[in-house]
């Protein structure tokens, strides 16, 4: 098998996370990524990058995502690795008032050197920290809402690392938010249809197709449930020649037969 | 490919083109950005190696030719080669009144007059006074002759007019000749005769002049001595003519008054018969005498026209009598003096030099910093005769010359080896006298105006010419000289450093007198400034419109010109000040260039990269490249990183243990090297880009399987490389950031590369597309390897941008975790990199397979058409499939050519599973199936594919498996039916059916068979009971001809029938032989009328498991008939127009109940 291409195909994305230095950036990956959390405090250097599968209403993605340093001293260093990023979560600490307030800055620094539209950009607010005591929580819901409708965010969400709280939720949602994103480019595009260039690869429609060179364990848990659906999607997107192939592994009836190689 | 080799390879390669001229096509490839990487990475590299060079290996340092730091080049040549020392012309201070263009004919503007307004004294008096001792000259070497000469001289030195002259002349002739004296110094003996019995003598020293021999000068006693030390002076008073006067010198032994007795006791200390004999006779004077008798040892005579005006310092033999014999010498200092009041005279003296100095340096034309005290013969007479006459000490005389020449060097610089050889004379007595006495005065006075000029010379070092060694030599007197000053005591009421004339100085501590020591830093730093404002506008004379690129270039030369003064700092200077002052002079400049050029730098670094603008940078999935002709980030900004960590490196050499400002350089350019690298990945991108539109996909040479733009891409990253290597960033955390920066930039081309080859290639078989045929031809293998190239040569290169080396030092910088983290970061943007480029790769390939299987499509559609022995298409399939597959197998790498195959099959399954389908449609006869069939099969074996263990394998047998139902005749299709139906029958464990028991017995003529009885059988009837029999079929009824099914009894109301039956079979051995033979059992239930039967189940067995289990109880499970999906059915399905097929499928589709 090591020369056969790994079976399943997933969307890429990048995904930035931003955040004032200690609010729980790293330990949001580290618990999405390896389901892990580390009690001591760290700071992140510079950057940090991993890869994470998720699969979301039957599409699967490779989420790309790249941790920043929140000292402003790494500024001039992170900036760079912003460019090209599809969505970013925006971190504050809930017993950190200053944090929330910090997103402003984050905002428009990403903004800038993303060179993106911020009103198309699929920003979520991520509150980490969830688990701390009543007394301590310095920023309210509303607060986060409030700010949130200020700066045109539409999704916000609470997570506790430690506990393991909404932290695969916090990234569901960041990528429902590109979908949604997405579907608006898309019907906007729509609209002026008559002048789509077809050499042109719309952006928003295709994206990178990728392996991320999991293993195939991995990757089989992923696609049952919605087996078709992904297919259909992909087929629509392949040329002709990889639609006879479609057919041709849904017709193979034994069970036992090797799914990977069909199964686009 | 062995990881090493590799490198090698590419090395070799790059040397290669480092060492041949570019090619066009390298050409070609630069110019699209100008050369961007060859600047930045080596070019920039050889430029710096190139530097440090020039700072190792030029001695001189200054060069003829230095530009725009020469700013006093202009100065004037002198064209008389003697004086070689212009170049130490100074630029004088402006509270020097003395102005430089005036050098050379005008040097006469120091005249008398100015002299005169100075001196206090009458000139006219001082002009008798010496015309005076002009003609009372003493000394041996005084005659007539050279008198009206002097005289002559005199005057035209005092300037005095011809009436004047004969007045004053007249006075002085009528003078009084001066009372002369005669200084003797007594300094030592030697060799002395000894006097005493002892063996020694006891000597003392009586002078007197032979006029005068009443009048005795006596010396003290020296006591047992040969080698006296008396050291000291007798001033003799000469009475009359000088010139014919003699000095008696006589050494004595002394001899107490001892009386005889005493003598006598001596004679204990009698040594040998000599001593005795002597001993004896002093006895006897001693006895007679009765007084004390001293001896003489000898004599010296000197005559008084011998001795020189400025005296002299001899031996003189000592003599007795004529006899020769040798009675020692004596070592004495004698000079003629003339009595006179040493104020009046010291300062007669300086007036003095000071005109005859003047005289000289008008008359000779002296030049600046080259008089050194040698005055003409005459002028020196006049001197020498006013200093004796006047009674001057040397050292009187050296404080009145300190003196004098300090007045004259405030006007016209005089050679600071002359204040360095007064200041030798001097130095032993300063410290001795009074603190407030005239002469301190005088000398601090001369030193207050001789030390703006010492510092002056620190200042202005760097405006010199030294490659003639004179500055060296101009800068060791003067340190000298200050390290001389240094040790003396400045009197409280002298202010040594007024603020008139040290305008340069800054007075920060008004409390605090300022020392020597800290003026010669604060010269050594106000030169430095001054030097940097000078450079400073050399290159900002055209300020407010500069562009940033100028402004860099300014800094450049700033930092190089700083650093060249660094350099001629250590090499020439240090040694000079650290030996003479123990001052680090390059050490005390760095420090002030330290903040002086971070102010300058960082405003400018700072501002230049404020002002850069932002780049659009393609994202990851490059659809677009962002037009570059206006991303014109020159070199220069990388350049003056370079430069200030060239300098910095030295400074921290010099200042080991200093808190440098500059240390921290690097933090000015985060923005710019992060735009640097923006830069470099929009232009690597572009590069490629071009790389691989240049490429004419031909291998670089015989030995390799890669085409020009693998090695051009590579050479980008070789570049960068050497860009990230130069860059040596300081801050480990940056570092790290920058790295990963780069590794991700790097991933990015790879990616970038592949997918722009794989367009590349793409659009070659576009334009090939109107032959209806593809030919895989050696580029679309090029393409392949050229991606499996990167893709392969990228982690070792990303080895060698020191990534292991960074991590490490993060480890030690942080913890081990953060580096772990780091580290893993790194690893997964290389790991996506080179998974989406396999991916790529694959895809490509996918696509070579896509674009061969039309061909193959239509080569295997024909070859099956027709009848397999006159076709040749199948031929041709096979030398289409040869040609390409050849060209594959010698092009690419195993890997790649495994892929390759792995694509094709999975594309002929895929046709072949069409041609099936389609076929199957047009109801083709078995016979085509078999055919394509046979077709498969010669593929298989010619593509091998039977040793892989592809999975594709399992496919292929699937196919293999679907082309021989179709191929098979109906009857065989249906048998194929039943014995899958055999084949489900023996998984089934229970039956909801029943069992049949029978057992079997072949004979040579037949079998027999036994039915033995049913279990459970489903009860068909009302009653729960059913009424049984079993009727036996022989499959394929085609193989049994004439067999007529056999039919056991009706067992009535039993589920559990005992049917005990025996047939006898006949069959021919053919038919026994065939092994895949079926029985079928089929138990019906007799209905009520006997009319028909119902079906209750039916089982099989094969002739094979006959034989198997031949004589013992078979148990079959029963079941019913079913229509199912399996594959036969489904084929016979495809045989709508086979009477057979169809009557078999109404049947079956009648037994089975569904």
């Amino acid at each position: 098998m090591t020369n056969m291409r790994p079976p399943q195909k997933s969307k890429l994305l990048k995904v930035v996370i931003l955040g004032d230095g200690g609010v729980g950036k790293s330990a949001l990956l580290t618990r999405f990524v390896s389901n892990r959390y580390e009690e001591n405090n760290f700071h992140t250097i510079g950057v940090e990058f991993m890869n994470k599968d998720i699969a979301v209403d039957g599409e699967k993605y490779t989420l790309q995502i790249w941790d920043t340093a929140g000292q402003e001293r790494f500024r001039a260093l992170r900036t760079p690795f912003y460019r090209g990023s599809d969505m970013c979560l925006l971190c504050y600490a809930l017993d950190d008032r200053d944090s929330l307030r910090g997103l402003r800055l984050w905002r428009n620094e990403f903004i800038n050197y993303a060179d993106v539209q911020p009103d198309r950009f699929p920003f979520i607010v991520v509150g980490n920290k969830n688990d701390i005591r009543a007394e301590r929580r310095q920023v309210s819901y509303e607060d986060v809402q409030q700010w949130c409708a200020e700066h045109g965010i539409s999704a916000h969400i609470e997570t506790s690392s430690k506990t393991a709280t909404n932290v695969t939720d916090a990234f569901v949602l960041a990528l429902r938010q590109w979908k949604a994103m997405e579907r608006v480019a898309e019907a906007e595009q729509r609209q002026h249809g008559d002048t789509i260039d077809l050499t042109q690869p719309i952006r928003l429609m295709q994206r990178r197709q990728c392996c991320t060179g999991g293993g195939t364990g991995k990757a089989a848990d992923v696609v049952d449930a919605d087996d078709d659906d992904g297919r259909n999607t992909d087929a629509a997107m392949r040329s002709p020649s990889s639609m006879s192939r479609h057919l041709f592994g849904q017709s193979r009836s034994s069970p036992k037969a090797p799914k990977t190689n069909y199964q686009l | 490919m062995d990881e090493e080799q590799m490198w090698k390879g590419i090395f070799n390669k790059l040397q290669e083109s480092n060492v041949n001229p570019p090619t066009e096509h390298q050409h070609q490839l630069q110019d699209s950005d100008d050369g961007f990487f060859e600047k930045f990475g080596s070019f920039l590299r050889q430029k710096s190696q190139l530097d440090e060079n020039n700072f190792k290996t030029s001695l001189a340092p200054f060069p003829e030719a230095e530009e725009g730091e020469e700013e006093e080049t202009a100065i004037p040549k002198v064209n008389d080669g003697s004086c070689t020392d212009s170049g130490l012309e100074i630029k004088t201070d402006d509270n020097e009144s003395f102005d430089t263009s005036t050098l050379g004919s005008e040097t006469d503007l120091i005249s008398v007059n100015n002299i005169k307004e100075n001196v206090c004294m009458n000139i006219d008096d001082l002009y008798e006074e010496i015309l005076f001792e002009i003609y009372n000259n003493i000394g041996c070497e005084s005659s007539d002759a050279c008198r009206e000469s002097l005289v002559e001289f005199a005057k035209e030195v005092f300037k005095i007019p011809n009436a004047t002259h004969l007045e004053i002349s007249e006075i002085a002739m009528k003078k009084e000749p001066p009372k002369l004296r005669l200084n003797v110094e007594v300094i030592k003996a030697e060799n002395l005769l000894p006097m005493d019995s002892n063996g020694s003598s006891d000597p003392f020293v009586t002078l007197y002049l032979e006029s005068n021999i009443s009048h005795r000068y006596n010396s003290s006693v020296k006591t047992s001595t040969l080698s006296p030390i008396w050291e000291e002076h007798f001033s003799l008073p000469i009475a009359e003519g000088p010139r014919d006067e003699v000095l008696i010198i006589e050494v004595w032994d002394f001899d107490a008054a001892e009386t005889v007795k005493d003598k006598v006791n001596k004679l204990l200390d009698v040594k040998g018969v000599r001593g005795l004999s002597k001993l004896m006779k002093e006895i006897a004077v001693t006895a007679s005498s009765g007084k004390h008798d001293n001896e003489l040892i000898g004599r010296a005579m000197i005559s008084l026209k011998s001795i020189p005006v400025t005296g002299l310092t001899v031996w003189y033999n000592l003599e007795k009598g004529s006899k020769t014999k040798s009675r020692g010498s004596i070592l004495v200092n004698i000079a003629l003096s003339a009595e006179k009041n040493k104020n009046v005279a010291s300062q007669e003296h300086k007036h003095l030099l000071k005109l005859l100095l003047v005289h000289e340096l008008d008359s000779s034309q002296v030049a600046k910093y080259w008089w050194s005290g040698k005055f003409g013969a005459m002028a020196e007479a006049i001197r020498t005769q006013h200093a004796v006459q006047s009674g001057l000490s040397p050292v009187d005389c050296a404080l009145c010359q300190w003196h004098a020449y300090s007045t004259v060097h405030e006007t016209h610089k005089l050679n600071f080896v002359l204040f360095n050889s007064i200041l030798d004379v001097l130095a032993p007595v300063i410290n001795y006298l009074q603190n407030d006495s005239e002469d301190v005065k005088t000398f601090w006075e001369g030193a207050k105006r001789l030390l703006p000029s010492c510092f002056s010379i620190l200042r202005h070092l760097r405006s010199k010419q030294i490659s003639d060694n004179k500055i060296l030599k101009t800068l060791s007197e003067v340190l000298d000289i200050l390290s001389k000053l240094k040790t003396f005591e400045v009197p409280a009421t002298i202010d040594l450093f007024p603020k008139t004339v040290y305008g340069w100085l800054e007075y920060e501590d008004s409390e605090k007198a300022n020392t020597i020591d800290n003026v010669i830093i604060a010269a050594i730093n106000s030169g430095a400034k001054e030097w940097m404002e000078q450079i400073k506008e050399v290159g900002s004379q055209t300020k407010d419109h500069d562009s940033d690129e100028e402004k860099l270039q300014n800094v450049i030369k700033i930092i190089q010109m700083v650093r060249s003064d660094l350099q001629r700092a250590m090499e020439y200077f240090d040694k000079l000040f650290y030996h003479k002052i123990r001052v680090s002079y390059s050490t005390t400049l760095f420090m002030f260039y330290d903040s002086k050029l971070t102010e300058i730098c960082k405003a400018i670094v700072e501002q230049v990269c404020s002002n850069i603008k932002k780049l659009d940078v393609p994202d990851d999935n490059f659809e677009y490249l962002p037009n570059i002709d206006n991303v014109n980030m020159g070199t220069t900004l990388f350049e003056v990183y370079l430069v200030l960590k060239r300098y910095n490196t030295l400074g921290q050499s010099l200042c080991p243990n200093c808190q440098l400002e500059m240390n921290e350089f690097y933090l000015w350019f985060d923005r710019g090297v992060t735009h640097w690298l923006e830069i470099s990945i929009i232009k690597a991108l572009n590069r490629i880009q071009k790389a691989i539109d240049l490429d004419q996909l031909h291998a670089v040479d015989e030995t390799v399987k890669y085409s020009s733009s693998a090695v051009d891409t590579l050479a980008i990253f070789y570049q960068i490389k050497i860009f990230w290597q130069q860059l040596d960033w300081p801050d480990i955390e940056g570092s790290y950031l920058f790295v990963a920066k780069i590794v991700n930039d790097i991933c990015r081309c790879c990616v970038f590369y592949a997918q722009r080859m794989s367009h590349r290639v793409e659009a070659i078989t576009k334009r090939e597309q109107d032959g209806d045929m593809f030919n895989l031809s050696e580029e679309w293998c090029l393409a392949i390897n050229n991606m499996d190239y990167i893709r392969q040569s990228l982690p070792s290169f990303i080895k060698e941008l020191g990534t292991d080396t960074v991590i490490r030092r993060l480890g030690d910088y942080k913890t081990y975790l953060d580096a772990q983290r780091c580290a893993s970061t790194i690893k997964a943007v290389i790991d996506n990199a080179l998974d989406t480029q396999r991916n790529q790769i694959v895809e490509l390939i996918e696509y070579v397979a896509r674009r061969m299987s039309p061909s193959i499509r239509r080569y295997l559609t024909e070859g099956a058409e027709v009848l397999h022995e006159n076709s040749n298409s199948m031929e041709r399939l096979m030398m289409y499939l040869d040609g390409s597959l050849q060209t594959l197998y010698v092009n690419l790498n195993e890997v790649n050519f495994k892929r390759v195959l792995d694509s094709i099959w999975e594309e002929l399954s895929i046709i072949i599973y069409d041609l099936v389908q389609s076929n199957l449609d047009k109801r083709r006869p078995p016979a085509f199936f078999q055919n394509l069939r046979a077709t498969l099969h010669t593929m298989i074996s010619s593509f091998k594919i039977g040793d892989t263990k592809t999975s594709d394998v399992k496919i292929l047998s699937e196919i293999e498996n679907t082309l021989e139902l179709h191929a098979l005749e109906t009857a065989d299709l249906i048998h194929q039916y039943y014995l899958e139906r055999f084949k489900y029958q023996k998984q089934q464990e229970t039956s909801p059916f029943g069992q049949l028991t029978i057992s079997a017995q072949f004979s040579d003529s037949g079998l027999v068979l036994t039915i033995l009885n049913a279990r459970n059988l489903v009860s068909m009837d009302k009653n729960g009971l059913c009424d049984s029999f079993v009727k036996v079929f022989m499959i394929p009824n085609i193989r049994f001809n004439g067999f007529t099914p056999l039919k056991t009894a009706v067992h009535n109301k039993n589920c559990f029938p005992l049917y005990d039956e025996q047939f006898k079979i006949h069959l021919t051995p053919e038919q026994r032989q065939m092994e895949d033979s079926l029985i079928l059992f089929c138990v019906k239930d007799k209905d009520l009328f006997g009319m028909s039967s119902q079906y209750i189940a039916e089982c099989y067995i094969t002739f094979a498991d006959l034989i198997a289990a031949e004589g013992e109880q078979i148990l079959m499970n029963l079941c019913r008939p079913e229509y199912t999906d399996s594959l036969s059915l489904r084929a016979l399905e495809y045989r709508q127009g086979d009477k057979q097929a169809k009557e078999f499928l109404k049947k079956l589709k009648n037994k089975s109940y569904s």
